[in-house]
């Protein structure tokens, strides 16, 4: 229970970090998405089960902070959750590696269902605006999730799985 | 015989029913999401966040406090300093445009000059005066401003002319109270003080009179201010009273003055 709740916040003040200081993050004025880094970074060290809650409560946080689709960052996480989560965790050495792969994968899944989902609902007809902002948000992501990854290898200086 | 799904860590049915529950929660709230029900939630979590955010927002600002703080004493130096420059300028426009229009009012020829220096040291009434008049210059010259008397040209140095201003304790000006006339001699006594000496103590002055060059005097042309009286002393047994006066013109201050070419015991060119 109490791993939930630090999770919780956790996610909480990463939304925090996300809302409040977008400017300072990223040069090129993309936020990333650090609830997500969160995300795949704790998954080598949970159930995918326990990836997909953890990802759903992150993404329903996401949905209230802004008063936009309530529930569309929830479903994209927990989906992008269940991806990274498929992937097979012992064969990396480095926890990097897998990490970068984990988010390329995650990030993938996030944005297909946020495109498939507005163009769906009719808030965004466009696409090419939509990935306008996606693209380089996503790229910037598994930017900063290899420096996480890298940061993890450093601390433990362990493989994934082992 | 009962089949069981097994909830184990780890498990693909745990997997399955959890992907699906989420997921279906998350498409309940898409599908509510124009509901009323829904609406609060909406409207105060973004709120609750934007509170939470301002105290941090401000304190990232404050980071920046020093910065704008340096730029903003930059800019008010340089500011400053325009300010200056174009007081400086302002005043010496103001000085030039009297002196230009005490020169147009009637005094014979009049030569600008600027005060550069001291002539001698540790004595303040004699200095160096720079003019770019190729007129010659006779010792002997009153000089004056706007306001009144400042002293008289005693002789050249080199490229300059030395000047005796009132607050040399040498100089001796003929003056008289331009209201009641009565004459006496008027000689420095400290800063912007001079006093008049020779003033029988029957003599009608009050303070705050103004006291002009009497015209009797060779150098000095009569009629210049000299300065306004300050304090009158009168000895019981006395035949003399004291007259202390202010000069009309602050000696702190001055910087340009005009010589009067004709007056009246100019003892030639001096080169």
């Amino acid at each position: 229970m109490m791993q939930w709740i630090v999770k919780f916040l956790i996610l909480f003040i990463l939304i925090w970090i996300e809302r409040l200081i977008p400017s300072h993050l990223s040069n090129t004025g993309f936020i990333p998405d650090l609830v997500l880094i969160a995300l795949i970074a704790w998954l080598p060290r949970q159930t995918r089960a326990h990836g997909m809650v953890a990802g759903f409560v992150g993404g329903l946080l996401q949905d209230l902070s802004s008063p936009g689709l309530l529930g569309i960052t929830a479903l994209a996480k927990v989906l992008a959750c269940a991806a990274a989560g498929s992937l097979p965790k012992g064969r990396f050495r480095h926890q990097t590696i897998w990490i970068i792969l984990a988010i390329v994968v995650a990030g993938a899944v996030q944005q297909l269902v946020f495109t498939i989902v507005l163009r769906g609902y009719g808030a965004s007809g466009a696409l090419i605006p939509l990935l306008r902002y996606g693209l380089p948000q996503y790229f910037v992501t598994i930017f900063y999730a290899g420096l996480v990854g890298i940061f993890i290898d450093y601390r433990s200086g362990s493989g994934v799985g082992n | 015989m009962k089949r069981r799904i097994d909830f184990s860590s780890g498990s693909i049915w745990r997997d399955t029913a959890v992907l699906f529950i989420t997921a279906g929660i998350a498409l309940f709230l898409m599908s509510q999401n124009n509901s009323s029900w829904l609406m609060p939630f909406k409207r105060v979590t973004p709120e609750i966040f934007s509170h939470l955010e301002a105290p941090a927002r401000d304190i990232l600002k404050a980071g920046k406090l020093r910065d704008e703080n340096y730029r903003l004493a930059r800019a008010l130096a340089d500011s400053a300093l325009v300010g200056q420059w174009a007081c400086e300028a302002l005043l010496e426009n103001q000085r030039l445009r009297v002196l230009l229009d005490l020169k147009e009012r009637a005094l014979p020829e009049l030569i600008a000059a600027e005060i550069i220096g001291r002539a001698v040291p540790g004595r303040p009434g004699r200095v160096h005066l720079m003019t770019n008049s190729r007129l010659k210059i006779s010792s002997n010259c009153a000089i004056i401003t706007d306001v009144g008397l400042a002293g008289r040209v005693t002789g050249r140095a080199g490229n300059y002319i030395i000047g005796q201003l009132l607050t040399d304790p040498a100089i001796r000006i003929g003056a008289r109270i331009q209201r009641s006339r009565v004459q006496g001699i008027v000689r420095w006594a400290y800063g912007n003080v001079c006093i008049m000496e020779g003033v029988s103590s029957g003599s009608d002055i009050i303070v705050g009179d103004r006291i002009v060059t009497s015209g009797q005097s060779e150098i000095y042309p009569g009629g210049i201010l000299i300065g306004y009286v300050l304090n009158v002393e009168s000895k019981r047994k006395g035949l003399f009273k004291t007259v202390s006066l202010r000069t009309a013109i602050d000696f702190n201050c001055l910087e340009t003055v005009m010589i009067l070419l004709d007056s009246k015991d100019s003892k030639g060119p001096i080169e």
